[in-house]
C-alpha cells in the first residue's frame, strides 16, 4: 500500500511530517502504519535519490534514513542532505556496530536505532528530536520531573528539593545533556562542548566527570535513573515521556 | 695455534726454510761462543723441525739440506770448507742430515694432520650451529633464512635458496611471487650466479627421502675450496641438513593443514546443526502465531491475539541475537577483531548489558556490586559490554524465577574481575571448560534449553581479544554458577595530559 503525501498547509496544528527512506517494504509498511496510528503524517521513499528529491520538492519535518540503501551509501546520502537541509534525521543502521553509529552522528545524524528496533524506542526518538529545543529567551526551567529540578536561568539543580552543588563542569555537562533529553550526544560533543576542540579525544576527562555527576545525583549506572551510557557511542539523558 | 691458513702459500714456506737455516747459523754460533755448546747439531735440528711442523715437505726437505750444508761449513773442522777432515765429523753430518729429513717428514705429516683435524672440527662446529638454528626454525621462510645466514656467518659464501613445489599450479605462482618479492638486483644476481653454477657446478641439490626439494645456489665461485674435497663434502652434507629440516617443516605444516581443515569441517557441521535447529525454532513459533492471527483474527479473544502477538515479538528478537552471536564468532574467526579502546566505567558496561537484557527479560533480577574505587576502565566498550552481555543472559537463561542474578565488580590482583553468578542448577566440574567450547550447547541439543551454544564462546574470544580470561566457577556456597571475567589493568596508558 501507498500513502500518497498529502499537500499541508503551514498551519501551527498540523501533523508532523516524516519522511522514511527504507528499501525494504516490510520496514516502509509497519513503520507507515505505526506512525500514522501516531498522529504523524508519513512519507514513502525506497531509494536514497527518490527520498532525497521527495525531502527538496515537499520538506519534511523530520526523516528517517536507512544506511544500507541499494543505490547510495548512508553516509554519502546524510552528507548531501547536510548541504542543504537542516531537518532533523535518525537513521536506522542494520549493524550494531558502534562505529557505524558515531559515523553517521559525525556525518549529520541526530539520533539512531539499530535494527531490529522497537517501535517504542524510534517513537521515543522522534518526540525528542520533534520537541521544540529551548532556546536563551524560552523556558528557563529544562527539566523537572518532580525529584530532579534543572533551572538554567538561575542556574540550579536540586534534587528531592533541596539544592545540589555542583561544579561548572558538572553543572555544564547535567545542562547539555538535558537540554539534548532523549537524543543521544557523543563523547566529542561533549568534550568539545565542556573542554574544548583541543580536547575532543580526551575521554578520560568525560568519564571521571560523569561518575561524580552520577554520584552526586545518587544515579546508578548500573541501573540509571537519567543519564544513560551508550557504550562506545556517548550519553543520553532519559526523556521524561 | 694452527690459526695459519690450511694451505700456505709455498713461496712463504721457502722462504721459511732460508730464514730458519740462517738464524740457526746465528744462534749456533752465539751458543758455541758465548756457552761452550759442544754438540752444535742440534740447534739445527730444531731448526728443521720448527719448519716443518708449520709447512709441507717440500720447506722441510730444503731446511735439511741448507742445515746439513750450514752446519757442515761453518762448524765442522776445517772450518770455512766443506772438506770434513776427521772420520767422527762425516758421521756426525751424514747422521745429521739423515735425522733432519725423518723428523722434518714426521713432523710436517703431523702438522697436516693436525690441520686436517682442525679444519674436521671446524666443518663439525659449523654442522652444529646450522643444525641447532635449523631446529629452531619452523617454516620454509625461516629455514631458508637460516640457511642464508648460517652459510654467510661461517663459511663467508653467499647462498639463493630456490625452492620446488610439489603441485605444478601452485608451484608457479609460488615461485612468481618469490621471484617478484625480491629486488630486481637481487633477482638478476641470482640468476647470474645459478647460470655460474651451472656452468661450474656450484649448485647444491636439496635432495630428501621424498626427493628433490630444491637447490642451492652459491654466489661466489670459490676456486681454492671447490678444489677442496673435504670443503665440498661439508657443504653437501649442510644441504642434506638443510633439505632434512624443509621435509620435516612440509610434513609439520601438511599436518596442521589437516587438523584445521578437520577442526573447520567439525565446526561447520555443528553450525549447520545449530542454525537448522536454533534457528529454525523461533522462526516455526513467529511463522505460525502469524498464521493463526492471520487465519484465525475474528475468532480470538483479545487475550490470546496479544499473547500470539508476543510470541512473534519475542521469537523475533531470540533470532536476532542468535544471528548476532554467529556475526560475532565469524568477526572473532576471522580475526578481523581490531580493538578501539576507550575510557569507560565499569558500572556503565554492566548498566548497558542489564538494560539491553531487561528488553528481553522483563521479569531477570539483577543484584549489581560496584567496587567504589573502580576507576573508569581502558577497553573497547561494546566488546566488553557484548561479553558481560552473553554471560548475563546466559546467567539469567538458568536462573531459577525470583532468583537474582549477581554482579560483583571489582580490583584483584592488577585486574578489573568481574563475576557473574547465579543460582542455577550449576555446571559440573567436568564441563566446565567445555561450556567454553563452540556450540557446545547446541550439541547437547534435545536438552531443551535454548542458545546457539556460542555466548560464551563469544565471551571468552572478546575478553582474550584484551588479554583477559574468563573461566566458570562454581557458584558462591556451592550453589549455581559463578563465571569470572579478569580484564588485566595495567595495559591502561596514563591518562592523557
Amino acid at each position: 500500500m501507498s500513502v500518497p503525501v498529502a499537500p499541508t498547509g503551514p498551519t501551527v496544528a498540523a501533523p508532523a511530517r516524516i519522511l522514511v527512506i527504507d528499501d525494504e517494504l516490510q520496514i516502509r509498511r509497519f513503520l507507515d502504519i505505526s506512525l500514522r496510528a501516531q498522529g504523524y503524517q508519513v512519507a514513502l521513499a525506497d531509494t536514497a535519490g527518490a527520498g532525497l528529491e521527495m525531502l527538496a520538492t515537499r520538506g519534511a519535518d523530520l526523516v528517517i534514513l536507512d544506511m544500507g540503501l541499494p543505490d547510495r551509501d548512508g553516509l554519502e546520502v546524510l552528507g548531501e542532505l547536510r548541504l542543504w537541509s537542516t531537518v532533523p534525521v535518525i537513521v536506522l543502521t542494520v549493524r550494531s556496530s558502534e562505529r557505524e553509529k558515531v559515523a553517521a552522528l559525525d556525518a549529520g545524524a541526530n539520533d539512531y536505532v539499530t535494527k531490529p528496533f522497537g517501535v517504542q524506542e524510534l517513537l521515543a526518538r522522534i518526540r525528542a528530536l520533534l520537541r521544540v529545543l529551548p532556546d536563551g529567551g524560552g523556558m528557563s526551567v529544562i527539566f523537572d520531573d518532580g525529584h530532579l529540578r534543572i533551572d538554567l536561568a538561575s542556574r540550579m539543580v536540586s534534587l528531592g528539593g533541596q539544592p545540589l552543588a555542583l561544579s561548572r563542569k558538572e553543572y555544564a555537562l547535567l545542562a547539555f545533556l538535558a537540554a539534548h533529553a532523549g537524543r543521544v550526544v557523543t563523547q566529542p560533543q561533549l568534550l568539545r562542548e565542556l573542554w574544548g576542540p583541543t580536547h575532543v579525544e580526551d575521554t578520560h576527562y568525560l568519564r571521571i566527570l560523569v561518575a561524580k555527576l552520577r554520584q552526586k545525583l545518587s544515579d546508578d549506572a548500573t541501573n540509571p535513573r537519567w543519564i544513560v551510557t551508550e557504550p562506545g557511542v556517548g550519553l543520553r539523558f532519559i526523556s521524561p515521556d | 695455534m694452527h690459526d695459519e691458513p690450511a694451505n700456505p702459500r709455498p713461496a712463504a714456506g721457502y722462504a721459511l726454510a732460508a730464514l730458519a737455516s740462517l738464524l740457526a747459523v746465528l744462534v749456533a754460533a752465539v751458543a758455541e761462543r758465548l756457552i761452550g755448546l759442544d754438540d752444535l747439531s742440534l740447534v739445527f735440528m730444531l731448526a728443521v723441525l720448527v719448519v716443518a711442523s708449520r709447512t709441507r715437505s717440500g720447506p722441510a726437505v730444503l731446511t735439511a739440506m741448507l742445515c746439513f750444508l750450514a752446519y757442515n761449513f761453518f762448524f765442522i773442522e776445517p772450518r770455512y770448507t766443506l772438506y770434513i777432515s776427521a772420520r767422527h765429523g762425516t758421521t756426525t753430518v751424514v747422521l745429521f742430515l739423515a735425522a733432519a729429513l725423518l723428523a722434518g717428514r714426521l713432523a710436517s705429516r703431523l702438522a697436516m694432520q693436525v690441520r686436517e683435524l682442525g679444519s674436521i672440527n671446524r666443518d663439525a662446529s659449523v654442522r652444529q650451529v646450522l643444525a641447532r638454528r635449523l631446529a629452531e626454525a619452523s617454516s620454509e621462510d625461516e629455514i631458508v633464512q637460516v640457511a642464508n645466514s648460517v652459510f654467510e656467518e661461517s663459511l663467508g659464501v653467499r647462498i639463493h635458496v630456490s625452492l620446488d613445489h610439489e603441485e605444478p599450479r601452485e608451484s608457479g605462482a609460488a615461485a612468481d611471487s618469490r621471484e617478484r618479492s625480491q629486488p630486481p638486483a637481487d633477482r638478476a644476481a641470482a640468476s647470474d650466479c645459478r647460470n655460474a653454477g651451472q656452468d661450474e657446478g656450484f649448485l647444491l641439490e636439496l635432495r630428501s627421502i621424498k626427493g628433490r626439494l630444491g637447490e642451492i645456489a652459491l654466489e661466489s665461485p670459490l676456486h681454492a675450496t671447490n678444489a677442496n674435497p673435504s670443503r665440498q663434502r661439508l657443504l653437501r652434507s649442510m644441504a642434506d641438513d638443510i633439505a632434512g629440516a624443509l621435509l620435516r617443516a612440509r610434513l609439520v605444516a601438511d599436518l596442521q593443514a589437516e587438523r584445521i581443515a578437520n577442526e573447520t569441517e567439525r565446526l561447520r557441521s555443528a553450525l549447520l546443526a545449530s542454525v537448522s535447529h536454533d534457528l529454525r525454532t523461533p522462526l516455526a513459533s513467529i511463522i505460525g502465531a502469524a498464521e493463526s492471527l492471520q487465519s484465525f483474527q475474528a475468532t480470538l479473544s483479545a487475550s490470546d491475539r496479544d499473547e500470539l502477538l508476543h510470541t512473534v515479538r519475542t521469537e523475533g528478537e531470540r533470532l536476532n541475537r542468535y544471528i548476532q552471536n554467529l556475526l560475532d564468532m565469524t568477526r572473532l574467526g576471522h580475526g578481523a577483531l581490531a580493538l578501539r579502546r576507550d575510557w569507560i566505567g565499569v558500572d556503565e558496561l554492566v548498566g548497558s548489558a542489564i538494560a539491553r537484557l531487561r528488553r528481553y527479560r522483563p521479569d531477570a533480577h539483577f543484584e549489581t556490586t560496584i567496587g567504589r574505587d573502580l576507576e573508569p576502565v581502558w577497553v573497547h566498550p561494546a566488546l566488553v559490554e557484548q561479553a558481560l552481555f552473553n554471560v548475563l543472559e546466559n546467567a539469567a537463561e538458568f536462573s531459577p524465577p525470583g532468583e537474582p542474578v549477581t554482579v560483583d565488580a571489582r580490583l584483584a590482583d592488577a585486574c578489573l574481575r568481574i563475576e557473574i553468578g547465579d543460582l542455577g542448577p550449576g555446571i559440573p566440574e567436568a564441563e566446565r571448560e567445555r561450556v567454553f567450547k563452540a556450540f557446545y550447547s547446541a550439541r547437547r541439543g534435545e536438552s531443551g534449553r535454548s542458545g546457539t551454544g556460542l555466548g560464551l564462546t563469544i565471551c571468552r574470544g572478546m575478553i582474550g581479544a584484551h588479554g583477559g580470561r574468563v573461566e566458570a566457577l562454581p557458584g558462591t556456597g556451592g550453589r549455581g554458577t559463578r563465571i569470572r571475567i579478569e580484564i588485566p589493568a595495567d595495559s591502561r596508558p596514563a591518562p592523557s595530559e
